[in-house]
């Protein structure tokens, strides 16, 4: 198997300890012994030791895995399965054993572009981006689940940047398969091809606001990391927090109970978990579940639910129980996928809210 | 069986449980095939695959478990409850194959009841997912084994397990009210509504620590506890470990404190050292007090008072508070022991007046007669009349046999001599971490003539043998 020595050795670790049973939020909703880092790094290391065929079986369980980091956060040896879980998902592509399903995600993004396949986009955001200027010093990325999944939601988003009056536009033609390219495949070529694309289309712009955590984790870390991208690229909570910093953006401070899901992409890989909390202190009252902040669970993959919706659904619905428990009346996310989850799983009387829906509503 | 058969039975359970929850896939069979057990983790190290079911299910409740139970005793096959797989005795290895009935689906929350203090819960729920259901209410399970993270409710309650806090709160089998229990013919049933009673024997007390051989936990009210108004550390340094353990004696005959742990010279001159950094030479204790914050203050007069009378050096806070933070920093990957190193914990217990003495003759024994294994030790669980001692012998990986027969040859010899030695003189086999394919054969002689007693529940609650079989030594 194709992975480097460092993945040999982590899946050498992690294959035989238990110590982050509890925290995967897949795990928690299937209740598979598989979806642990421990049984992953198990399969792995047997692979390795020629006891176990990298197969459609072996690699199909790399994909139930959101490479949220819980794992490698709550790991106090500084472990990280993800690394391996990444690599091993290349290594499986390139010997061809992919599930089918994760073919017909990379053949979607090869032809469209996006792993939704042929979407035909919503008429209303259509309008409201064909109305922005070509040209600004701000460059709003909208991302695949935005477009594809909420476009409500990219709508308020462009919402409120007007409403801060930033001089700003959104590509008609997103590059939008970086971090799906990257999530299932980690760094193959295409990956770093849709990054170098990414940057090229990010070149004119002084910043660039990702509007959903997954996308800004994917350029900022691996994106950086290889060196392809070299954008000033800043998440969307960050930037509300310089508007507000600014004074370009002046919500009212209400009484509205905000409970926080934190985005793991945010908070663990790009270590933020204050934009959101300092955006919720200046429109209201701050909620938090027990397990929060960096040390976040998963509430929902939008990637993941076109393959396992029903799990998803659970984790989503595992993760609005916690926030029930917190007292939660409005719950407010930082990415599509959590959105779409935890508004899936709300009882009456619990509301859930994208960010900049919450800031707009204060305005 | 014929595959024909094969899938007829199938079937059946794909019925019972539902598709999607029962599997005949190798990647669920290879994750259910190594536990924390040595022997199985160092088969894997060598690329070789443990017994593996024929088929993993994940039923939901009790009522799916019965199914699949009634299923299994009709065709006579066998059944191996998997909770977490955090046990370290290759309980739930699937040995002779057949079904591995994977709880963590009944994971629910039932109820949580603050009148009774319990939680009601479905078995396959992690302990920790319990202890966030307590905090998140402003309350504690106050069971806080090493394993919090790893192991499920059922698989505590089946190995009798026990935490850190133990002395004061108690062991599992103290910490639980009502059991939901399917039997292997399929019926459910219910243990009494209280666990104190006298309405016969105690029904909870047969299936805990029966380790999957008498039939499934389904459900459980474990108990919480208000969350002590102050906890106080304090370690000390005592010269020699006689000293170390009449000041414990003494000290419970006076309070309980929550932990209470005494690590050998050994223990203290490496684990100790590197994790908590006591660098002197003697046997380190460290003792942890809880409750009403008045209470405390007493106590810890109490303690320091007896403690010096006995020349414990008194350490201060510190040290203790630090043990408490990294408590589980031992167990991660890097500071735990860890292949090619061949490793075991023989925990046995024993009243005072005997457990010092188990301690001296099983390091004399290992180390005598298997030169190339160091003995380490610690005693962590101490009650008013004995303490348990938790002690690990650990050989280096370049004098593990590299032939894994070999190697298999070698643990077994350095447990059975150690074990013996405990039940020579006065131990129990094992303390909390149950006894699983790694002890079976030694519960014969712990036991005698008084093993009638589990053959005559095994044999009338299990005829056709299906459950957990070669476990427990039944
Ligand atoms: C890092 C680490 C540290 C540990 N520290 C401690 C500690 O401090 N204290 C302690 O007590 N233990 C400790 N252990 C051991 C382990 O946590 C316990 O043995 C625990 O009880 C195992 O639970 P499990 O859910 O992982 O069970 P498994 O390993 O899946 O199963 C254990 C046994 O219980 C049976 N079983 C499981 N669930 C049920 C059920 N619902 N009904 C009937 N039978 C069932 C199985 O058949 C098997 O025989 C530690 C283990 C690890 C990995
Ligand atoms: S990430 Fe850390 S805690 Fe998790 S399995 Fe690996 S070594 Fe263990
Ligand atoms: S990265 Fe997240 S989903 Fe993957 S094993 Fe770790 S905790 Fe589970």
């Amino acid at each position: 198997m194709q992975v480097s020595q460092k993945s040999k050795e982590t899946f050498d670790a992690c294959r035989f300890c238990w110590m982050c049973h509890h925290i995967c939020p897949i795990g928690n909703a299937t209740g598979h012994e598989r979806n642990t880092a421990r049984a992953r790094a198990l399969s792995l290391s047997l692979v390795e030791r020629g006891g176990l065929a990298l197969d459609e079986e072996v690699s199909s369980n790399l994909y139930e895995c959101a490479l949220c980091s819980g794992c490698a956060h709550d790991c106090i040896t500084g472990w990280d399965p993800t690394k391996f879980t990444k690599e091993s998902r290349l290594a499986a592509a390139l010997e061809g054993v992919l599930p089918p399903y994760i073919n017909t995600l990379l053949d979607n993004l090869a032809d469209y572009g996006t792993p939704y396949g042929q979407v035909e986009e919503n008429a209303e955001l259509s309008k409201a981006i064909a109305a922005l200027p070509k040209t600004a010093d701000v460059l709003l990325f909208l991302g695949a689940d935005a477009r594809a999944l909420y476009p409500a939601g990219a709508l308020n988003a462009i919402a409120l940047l007007k409403a801060a009056g930033v001089s700003f536009t959104v590509l008609q033609d997103e590059p939008t398969d970086a971090y799906a390219s990257n999530f299932l495949i980690g760094a193959a070529e295409e990956t770093r091809a849709a990054m170098k694309r990414a940057s090229e289309a990010f070149a004119p712009f002084q910043t660039v606001v990702c509007y959903d955590g997954t996308d800004a984790a994917a350029f900022l870390r691996e994106g950086k990391e290889w060196g392809v991208v070299n954008a000033h690229i800043v998440t969307f909570p960050a930037y509300v927090v310089s508007l507000i910093k600014d004074g370009k953006l002046a919500p009212k401070k209400g009484s509205t109970a905000y409970t926080i899901q934190d985005c793991a992409y945010i908070a663990r890989e790009l270590d933020d978990d204050t934009s959101i909390r300092t955006v919720i202190d200046a429109i209201g009252e701050r909620r938090e579940m027990l397990v929060s902040g960096k040390a976040t669970m998963l509430g929902g993959q939008a990637l993941m639910a076109t393959y396992m919706a029903d799990v998803i659904a659970k984790v989503g619905a595992r993760r609005m129980r916690e926030a029930v428990i917190a007292g939660a009346e409005v719950v407010v996310t930082e990415n599509v996928g959590e959105y779409l989850a935890l508004s899936a799983a709300a009882p009456q009387g619990v509301k859930v809210v994208t960010l900049e829906e919450a800031v707009l509503s204060c305005l | 069986m014929t595959d024909f058969l094969f899938t007829m039975v199938l079937s059946e359970l794909e019925d019972a449980v539902g598709r999607e929850n029962c599997s005949t896939r190798e990647i669920d069979k290879v994750a259910h095939s190594v536990d924390y057990f040595w022997l199985s983790r160092m088969w894997a190290d060598r690329g070789y695959r443990m017994p593996e079911a024929d088929v993993v299910v994940s039923p939901k409740d009790a009522k799916e478990t019965s199914a699949v139970l009634k299923i299994a005793n009709y065709y006579k096959i066998p059944v191996v409850v998997w909770g977490a797989g955090g046990g370290t005795q290759g309980g739930a290895i699937p040995v002779a194959g057949g079904i591995v009935l994977d709880t963590k689906r009944m994971n629910a929350i039932h109820d949580f009841n603050e009148q009774g203090m319990y939680i009601e819960c479905g078995t396959g729920a992690i302990y920790k997912h319990l202890e966030w259901e307590a905090n998140q209410r402003g309350y504690a399970t106050m069971h806080y084994p090493s394993s919090l993270t790893c192991s499920t409710v059922g698989g505590f309650l089946a190995h009798r397990g026990i935490g850190v806090s133990s002395t004061k709160y108690g062991k599992i089998d103290d910490m639980v009210l009502q059991m939901e229990v399917v039997l292997p013919n399929g019926d459910i049933i219910y243990t009494s509504p209280a666990p104190k009673h006298a309405a016969g024997p105690d029904l909870n007390q047969i299936f805990i620590g029966s380790e999957g051989t008498l039939g499934v936990i389904t459900k459980a009210q474990m108990r919480i506890f208000e969350q002590p108004e102050s906890r106080k550390f304090r370690g000390f340094l005592f010269h020699n470990m006689t000293d170390a353990f009449n000041a414990g004696r003494e000290l419970l005959q006076k309070f309980k404190p929550s932990v209470m742990r005494l690590y050998d010279e050994a223990e203290t001159s490496s684990l100790i050292k590197k994790i908590v950094g006591v660098a002197k030479p003697g046997a380190f204790m460290n003792i942890a007090i809880e409750g009403v914050a008045e209470l405390v203050e007493v106590e810890e007069k109490i303690l320091l008072s007896t403690f010096a009378k006995y020349g414990a050096e008194d350490l201060g806070s510190e040290y203790g508070e630090k043990w408490w933070k990294e408590k589980i920093t031992f167990f991660y990957p890097g500071n735990m022991m860890d292949l090619p190193q061949m490793f075991g914990t023989m925990d046995s217990i024993a009243p005072y007046g005997k457990i010092e003495k188990i301690y001296w003759e099983m390091k004399k024994a290992i180390e005598t007669n298997f030169p190339q294994a160091k003995f380490i030790a610690h005693f962590s669980h101490w009650y008013e009349w004995g303490a348990m001692i938790y002690d690990r012998f650990i050989v280096e990986g370049k004098d593990v046999p590299t032939d894994p027969h070999e190697a298999l040859r070698l643990h077994n010899d350095i447990w059975n001599l150690g074990v013996r030695t405990a039940i020579q003189h006065g131990g129990v086999v094992n303390d909390h971490h149950g006894v699983g394919i790694k002890l079976g054969r030694l519960m014969k002689e712990q036991y005698g003539s008084a093993m009638q007693v589990f053959y005559g529940l095994k044999k009338e609650l299990d005829p056709n043998g299906i459950m957990n079989p070669f476990k427990l030594g039944l």
